[in-house]
């Protein structure tokens, strides 16, 4: 489960290394094997030179890449993360929606992906669910199959892409 | 250089005035208010022949563990107060009844339970220092971002490693206030428990002083329990800055 308030989601007493640490000592790996499995995974989001910082000193998008590290440090077969990017600003939205790609086509696992952004939904999303407001019921089920690896420029640029989002658009104003 | 004489020199007037006042007006054959010129020898003299040490460690003990067994169950206890409602609800009257009993109204029944000695002194001094650590503690755990328990839950930590690793931690900048005036408090409560009752420490040091007619001595010991609380409230206070003082207004005083 990865929040969209990563400021509060993280121990701000605890370094980087020690925030992904927790989600080991919760699972009881002993403590000599904690550190190569720790290290691989601030490597994969890209912290691996910050693991000594502590959450006050990371920037908004290190400290939601540090939430995604320690959820995968569960070893989990599905993330859910809920309006994770945004209270991020455009240029680190667009580096952390092809992160969570790629750790996504890397590890194989299942995400499940909360968010108001139309485009967001169609660039990262293999199937998109958009629901109904008040009750929150299933409106529609649409399968997105862009290729990929998918690039923001280029595939936000294709027919298709359009295509998804001039339907998506016309749902969500009935 | 010159700075550094001009802060010793200020935050020295006012005592200096006020210990000349105080030689000046105690009037040579007074017998009870000693002077000061009679006081600082006798301080200095039972600093040298070990008695200040011996009594000042019989108080110490008996602080240090009242302080040690109080703050562990208050801190327990107010963790629980504050992260169960249910717990806090059901135990509201009692808590609320007992804590306004002074701790020195326990002396006689520590007196009956324990005898004279260590014991009855811990358990009261412990009884004192449970309540500031128990509300500090409420009030810390009240206070733990919310989102910190719906990651405990998502991570699947159990009830120790959730206390262990998030709820103590997050709480123990608050808790340390509360630790700073049970300590405080149990220095007062030792003394004051000597003084009225047990035969030991510096309180029953100053009931010998004044029953054998010696004022000089009384004041001195006066003088260093009041330099062993400037040093106590020291030494916290520079833990409180070292550990603690990020996010919050804490000076040295």
């Amino acid at each position: 489960m990865i929040f969209q308030d990563y400021a509060k989601a993280l121990l701000p007493w605890r370094h980087a290394y020690g925030n992904v640490s927790l989600a080991l000592e919760a699972r009881g790996v002993p403590t000599k094997q904690r550190e190569p499995i720790i290290m691989n995974l601030l490597e994969k989001v890209g912290l691996a030179d910050h693991y000594k910082k502590l959450p006050s000193e990371l920037s908004g998008g290190m400290q939601q890449r540090l939430q995604i590290a320690r959820c995968l440090a569960m070893e989990p077969r599905l993330l859910l993360m809920d309006e994770p990017f945004g209270a991020l600003d455009a240029l680190t939205r667009q580096t952390l929606q092809d992160e969570v790609a790629r750790i996504a086509s890397e590890t194989g696992v299942g995400v499940i992906f909360v968010t108001h952004d139309l485009e967001e939904a169609i660039y990262l999303g293999d199937r998109v669910i958009s629901l109904d407001k008040n009750p929150g019921r299933i409106r529609e089920i649409r399968d997105i199959n862009l290729p990929r690896p998918r690039t923001q420029l280029e595939t936000r640029a294709t027919v298709e892409f359009l295509d998804h989002r001039h339907h998506l658009f016309n749902i969500l104003q009935h | 250089m010159k700075t550094l004489m001009q802060s010793v020199f200020r935050a020295l007037l006012v005592p200096a005035v006020l210990l000349l006042i105080w030689e000046l007006v105690a009037a040579p054959g007074q017998e009870f208010l000693a002077k000061p010129s009679e006081i600082a020898p006798v301080a200095w003299q039972i600093l040298l022949d070990g008695t200040l040490l011996k009594n000042a460690s019989q108080t110490f003990a008996a602080a240090l563990g009242g302080f040690s067994i109080g703050v562990s169950a208050g801190v327990f206890f107010g963790l629980m107060l504050g992260l169960y409602p249910t717990f806090a609800r059901i135990s509201e009257i009692p808590f609320e009844t007992i804590r306004p009993i002074p701790s020195v109204a326990l002396v006689p029944l520590s007196l009956l339970t324990f005898g004279f000695g260590l014991r009855m002194e811990v358990a009261v001094v412990a009884f004192g220092c449970f309540w500031p650590a128990a509300i500090y503690a409420n009030a810390a755990a009240q206070q733990i971002e919310p989102r910190l328990e719906e990651v405990s839950r998502n991570l699947g930590l159990g009830f120790f490693k959730r206390m262990w690793s998030v709820i103590i931690p997050a709480s123990l900048p608050t808790i340390f206030v509360g630790i700073r005036i049970a300590a405080a408090l149990a220095l007062v409560i030792s003394v004051t428990v000597e003084v009225a009752a047990n035969p030991r420490g510096l309180g029953y040091a100053m009931i010998i002083a004044q029953q054998t007619l010696k004022p000089a001595l009384a004041f001195a010991y006066l003088f260093w329990i009041g330099i062993i609380g400037v040093l106590l409230n020291y030494l916290l206070v520079s833990i409180q800055l070292k550990y603690f003082a990020a996010g919050t207004k804490i000076r040295r005083p």
